[in-house]
């Protein structure tokens, strides 16, 4: 590709404690304005991965990179500047208004102790319309559904104006109507100049909106690159160790748990004749 | 842009809501002044103050000073326990649920029986016992292997609180029961009677500087009364920015404790209605608590000292008063749980 990848991970190690490796040799390369999925079973590393892409913990080998800077040269505030985070749930003691917590994300364009002013309201106001959900804006957090939740945590880190986002596994708890607005949502930002990082342990997801898919098990890439290359039967099977497979079904890729046909019970078996 | 009258309505009400209470506290603390049991219960002319000496003195040495305290006292825990429960993301938690309230009663009898009894030394024994109160909660909280992250933290609170109940038994036992168990028996039931200009003005310092450090961090206290991983994207330094702010609101309870002793339910009660008030945004939530809270133990001392001719101590009407609106939000509205 022409442009410089804004976000690279080269050769990554990492560990908890020291003794057993989450990661192993982990190299990533992201492109401006593309939607990357991670795609693995639970407990591959993937969020883990995010983690350190954050900066929340560094790793014990290797080298991030964002915007062509190492992650390390960035000061708390002007990483918060490049890449916002979108957790799978946030988990609300209190009652903020949607408003107030979308508000929240506006945080790293202010100085350490000041109030958001008339100006940061707008840019949260205008990111709760981007989203089509200006009409939360006074609702509680906690009295929102699953994908109005996830659709206002997303809104939060829109407000934040950085040109990566990071997501951990954003429709995993989703119906199928909220899995599409929240992927459709992806691909709106994506088109409009974001770069879109996010962890999924599902297939159909990836192939859905992702441009590069990277295939994780137990710590280690299985494979990575296009999309629609990389998600095979076989290397779904490999990844999840359990049979699947991948068919074309008009002109789309549909991946099915690879069960047996099943005769019907017999007790059933009248009442359909 | 669209015109949202709602909101223009809602930052309206809250600017009416903050004038209404700053009124409210100042008129409340003038009144308060001529309000008491001299000459005789109820009110004290202000054209006595010019004939007769006993008044000025009572007046300028003996409630204004107590009236200051007051204030102090219950803005003081109210935005400690405001910032606690968004600190520890707990709605439930209160400076005395938490073990600082008993650890700062057990560092002043300490203080009082051992260090000398100056108000500098008690005060500086209070923080730090009230400190180690709230640290051995969090520890115990972290190794109990039983329910949720709120319940645990009651737990470990309320042992951590009777621990040092037992101590300051102990050191009741101990004490001489002339000059220094009245002082002790003092603090457990929380009170301002013995209050003189110079045991509020060394405690002045300390309480300003949290509460100031409490306000103008409030922006931060949304911020960090998110989950971890979201504070951190958003620039925090969660731990960092934490710890100062625990220490600023146990400093400032430690302050109002050790002029006041343990002084009930101020901090749980207080935010949660300053909350139902004007939201969850530390923004408003802070201010209407400082307010509200120092409107309401002003109140409740002066009921202290004018229901009786004795003194009714102070913790036992906050008390009171603190678990009935308790039982009230407890059963009345919803409280979440983790």
């Amino acid at each position: 590709m022409s442009h410089p990848p804004i976000l690279s991970l080269h050769h990554v190690w990492f560990s908890y404690n020291g003794a057993h490796d989450v990661l192993q040799d982990v190299s990533l390369e992201v492109y401006p304005g593309t939607i990357n999925a991670i795609l693995g079973p639970n407990g591959a590393g993937k969020s883990t991965l995010l983690h350190l892409i954050l900066g929340l913990y560094r790793p014990r080998q290797g080298e991030i990179r964002v915007g062509g800077q190492p992650l390390t040269a960035y000061s708390r505030r002007s990483r918060s500047r490049q890449m916002a985070w979108v957790p799978q749930r946030e988990h609300f003691p209190f009652e903020f208004r949607v408003l107030e917590y979308v508000l929240l994300g506006r945080t790293p364009h202010l100085d350490f102790l000041q109030m958001p002013g008339p100006g940061d309201v707008q840019a949260a106001r205008q990111a709760l319309e981007r989203l089509g959900i200006a009409d939360l804006a006074d609702r509680r957090v906690s009295a929102l559904s699953g994908g109005e939740h996830q659709m206002v945590l997303i809104a939060r880190a829109v407000a934040q104006e950085t040109p990566i986002l990071l997501l951990d596994e954003p429709t995993a708890h989703l119906d199928l109507a909220n899995q599409r607005r929240i992927l459709t949502l992806l691909e709106d930002l994506a088109a409009q100049g974001t770069t879109v990082l996010f962890t999924t342990h599902d297939p159909e997801a990836a192939l859905a909106v992702a441009d590069t898919c990277t295939l994780m098990r137990s710590g280690r890439i299985l494979d990575q690159g296009p999309a629609a290359e990389v998600i095979t039967t076989e290397t779904l099977t490999r990844t999840y160790e359990t049979p699947l497979r991948v068919l074309s079904v008009d002109g789309a890729r549909v991946v099915r748990l690879d069960l047996p046909p099943r005769p019907l019970r017999a007790c059933l078996k009248n009442k359909v004749a | 842009m669209k015109v949202h009258t709602h909101e223009l309505a809602g930052g309206f009400l809250r600017n009416r809501l903050f004038a209404f209470l700053l009124l409210a506290l100042l008129v409340a603390a003038a009144l308060s002044v001529f309000f008491g049991r001299y000459p005789r219960p109820g009110w004290l002319s202000p054209d006595r103050l010019q004939a007769d000496p006993l008044a000025a003195q009572l007046l300028w040495n003996l409630r204004l000073p107590r009236v200051t305290a007051a204030i102090l006292t219950g803005a003081a825990l109210s935005a400690s326990g405001l910032t606690l429960q968004m600190l520890f993301r707990n709605p439930l938690v209160e400076p005395g649920f938490l073990g600082v309230s008993q650890g700062a009663a057990f560092g002043s009898a300490f203080a009082i029986l051992y260090l000398g009894r100056s108000a500098l030394t008690v005060q500086a024994s209070a923080a730090a016992f009230a400190l180690l109160g709230l640290w051995l909660t969090y520890f115990l909280a972290g190794r109990l292997r039983y329910g949720g992250w709120i319940l645990r933290m009651v737990l470990a609170g309320i042992a951590v609180s009777a621990l040092f109940s037992a101590g300051v038994g102990i050191l009741k036992y101990l004490a001489d029961p002339l000059t220094q168990l009245p002082e002790i028996t003092f603090w457990l039931l929380g009170g301002l009677w013995s209050t003189r200009w110079p045991n509020v003005l060394p405690i002045l310092p300390l309480t300003a500087l949290s509460l100031t450090v409490l306000f103008l961090a409030r922006w931060r206290l949304n911020v960090l009364a998110l989950e971890e991983e979201t504070a951190f994207s958003l620039g925090a330094a969660p731990g960092r920015e934490r710890l100062a702010l625990l220490l600023a609101a146990v400093g400032a309870t430690a302050a109002v404790v050790s002029l006041a002793g343990t002084v009930g339910w101020v901090g749980l009660i207080i935010p949660h209605l300053a909350r139902r008030l004007v939201g969850a945004d530390a923004r408003w939530a802070l201010p209407t608590s400082l307010l509200l809270g120092g409107l309401f133990v002003l109140l409740c001392d002066n009921l202290a000292r004018t229901v009786s001719a004795g003194e009714v101590p102070l913790g036992i009407l906050t008390s009171l008063s603190g678990a009935a609106a308790f039982l009230v939000i407890l059963t009345r509205f919803r409280v979440k749980s983790a």
